[in-house]
């Protein structure tokens, strides 16, 4: 018998099929936000461990049980860490049609689950670990992706929120082959030549009260275009950061989110399956 | 692929005579940081596609199970101690697939070198070049040289990936896994089966404890089994802990 942090899927065999999954996957741009359950039958969701430079990452790996071959996605968890929130925002992209892995950032100091919980340690150990070093991160996962057999390699795309939307950003600018990038709520203020190199249309969604964040978009903006990279960035007003998340009882505006991920899915959709995704090379 | 179909490296099949030339002290060695993590990355993807189904996916070979030779370790780096580069790298040419040898690119050749690098955790830098003259620069030496084996292991260290075989147990707010062995490294988070797998439910109970982290679904039906248990080392003063990748029955019982 053996068990890992997801492997209790047999148990919950009562679990209905997402309906969503049923349907087809692009009915995922018009549905409401919602966050498969970590037993959802229709993918299987597992802690998975992969080769990162000389040493070994902790991720979460969650993919359609359905045959066929996906495009992949890295998820970038955001300041909280690799938390249950994060894992479900995971099995919520996979149960659109992808493979999605979402990295421990903290792998090296034995992952998020030992922080236990105290917020501020996973704050001040993400804040000293460099971009380069999770954009490295974030190329292994990739690489991890592409030599699964059910990953089409040139379909790779890489989604972060707040700390990992700036991962996510340097893990695109590192990895020209990642086909598309999405970043949540990312105050990005990078070396001007750095974007030189994105070759991944993105994607910026920004909560409007987020005013940190907000500040950097004008300079952010001005920069993707003076580079003329394909990109669209979206503030939405009014709601705090955090408002895509469902789970974030105070945060979360169902309006907002809506469109928010719609506005996700569409960009993973036109990238990643495609035929813009085709033309690429491989990850 | 059929198995037969895969990379054998038949290293174990020489007998080497290890000399070290005045020339070869001279040459730059595997620890000049002489390959790319981007050249291991693409060897990887290379390597899980030609080598992995016989030289396992950990690069452990027949340690595990496999068909083909050990990749890994010291096992490996003592049969090519004081090899160059370009030797290892023309070996495998030759005599890879084994079904079909010398039918990959040369740069996938190389790259595949770059990764058996990396995994036997020389450290990157520059990339390698597709060049005999600077493969045969480079020599393969493990960090003690010939006499390696008296050095002493790399310490276990927080983050490390690694097996821990006790018996599973719940307790206040959690699960530990008790009278346990002392960890062990590993590259291979997959729970190890067959014969390795036998092989551990005869070790005798240890005396370490490791409290486990990131179980979010309670493993009640597995309450009081012998277990094995991979995931990433947590040291800590107050007792080490274990985030947890896989848990793995290997005995209903525990003595």
């Amino acid at each position: 018998m053996t068990s890992d942090r997801r492997a209790f899927l047999q148990l919950a065999l009562g679990t209905a099929v997402s309906p969503l999954l049923a349907a087809g996957w692009s009915a995922r741009l018009s549905a409401q936000v919602s966050i498969p359950h970590e037993f959802d039958t229709s993918l299987e969701s597992i802690a998975i461990a992969f080769r990162s430079g000389s040493a070994m990452s902790l991720g979460y790996l969650s993919q359609p049980k359905m045959d066929g071959t996906y495009p992949g996605v890295i998820v970038a968890h955001d300041e909280s860490g690799l938390t249950t929130q994060m894992q479900g925002t995971a099995r919520q992209v996979a149960s659109s049609g992808y493979v999605t892995l979402a990295p421990d950032f903290l792998s090296p100091l034995g992952g998020t689950a030992s922080f236990r919980g105290i917020q501020a340690d996973v704050n001040r150990a993400l804040s000293s670990l460099s971009m380069d070093t999770a954009a490295a991160v974030g190329g292994h996962a990739a690489a991890h992706l592409a030599a699964m057999k059910r990953v089409a390699k040139n379909r790779i795309g890489v989604v972060g929120f707040g700390w990992g939307g700036g991962a996510a950003l340097a893990c695109a600018v590192a990895h020209p082959a990642l086909a598309a990038c999405v970043v949540f709520n990312a105050a990005i203020a990078p070396p001007v030549k750095a974007l030189e190199m994105l070759k991944a249309p993105l994607l910026a969604i920004y909560a409007g009260e987020d005013s940190a964040a907000v500040a950097t978009v004008s300079s952010f903006e001005a920069a993707l275009k003076q580079h003329r990279r394909a990109h669209v960035i979206k503030v939405f007003p009014g709601v705090q950061r955090g408002f895509h998340d469902p789970g974030a009882a105070k945060l979360y505006n169902a309006a907002a989110a809506k469109e928010a991920w719609s506005m996700v899915f569409q960009h993973l959709e036109v990238n990643l399956k495609g035929n813009a995704a085709s033309e690429r090379g491989t990850v | 692929m059929s198995r037969h179909g895969a990379f054998i490296l038949a290293v174990g099949c020489w007998l080497f005579t290890v000399t070290m030339s005045v020339d070869a002290q001279n040459k730059k060695t595997v620890w000049d940081k002489v390959y790319s993590e981007e050249q291991a990355a693409k060897g990887r993807v290379e390597y899980e596609t030609h080598c992995a189904v016989c030289h396992q996916n950990d690069l452990t070979g027949r340690a595990s199970g496999g068909e083909g030779a050990e990749l890994v370790g010291n096992v490996f780096t003592r049969k090519w101690e004081f090899q160059n580069l370009n030797q290892l790298f023309s070996e495998i040419k030759k005599r890879m697939p084994r079904d079909n040898p010398g039918t990959l690119s040369d740069e996938s050749y190389l790259t595949i070198v770059a990764y058996m690098l990396q995994v036997n955790k020389f450290p990157a830098g520059e990339p390698l070049a597709m060049n005999a003259a600077s493969l045969g620069g480079i020599l393969f030496t493990s960090k003690g040289g010939a006499g390696d084996a008296a050095a002493a292991p790399e310490p276990l260290t927080t983050g490390t990936l690694v097996q821990v075989i006790g018996c599973l147990e719940s307790a206040a707010g959690g699960w530990v896994l008790a009278k346990a062995t002392g960890p062990v490294r590993t590259e291979n988070p997959d729970p190890t089966k067959g014969d390795q797998q036998a092989k551990l439910r005869e070790m005798a109970a240890g005396t370490n404890s490791f409290r486990l982290l990131g179980i979010y679904s309670p493993p009640e039906s597995q309450k009081g089994h012998m277990i094995e248990a991979k995931g990433f080392l947590v040291k800590d003063p107050s007792g080490d802990r274990l985030n947890v990748v896989t848990l793995t029955t290997l005995n209903p019982a525990c003595q």
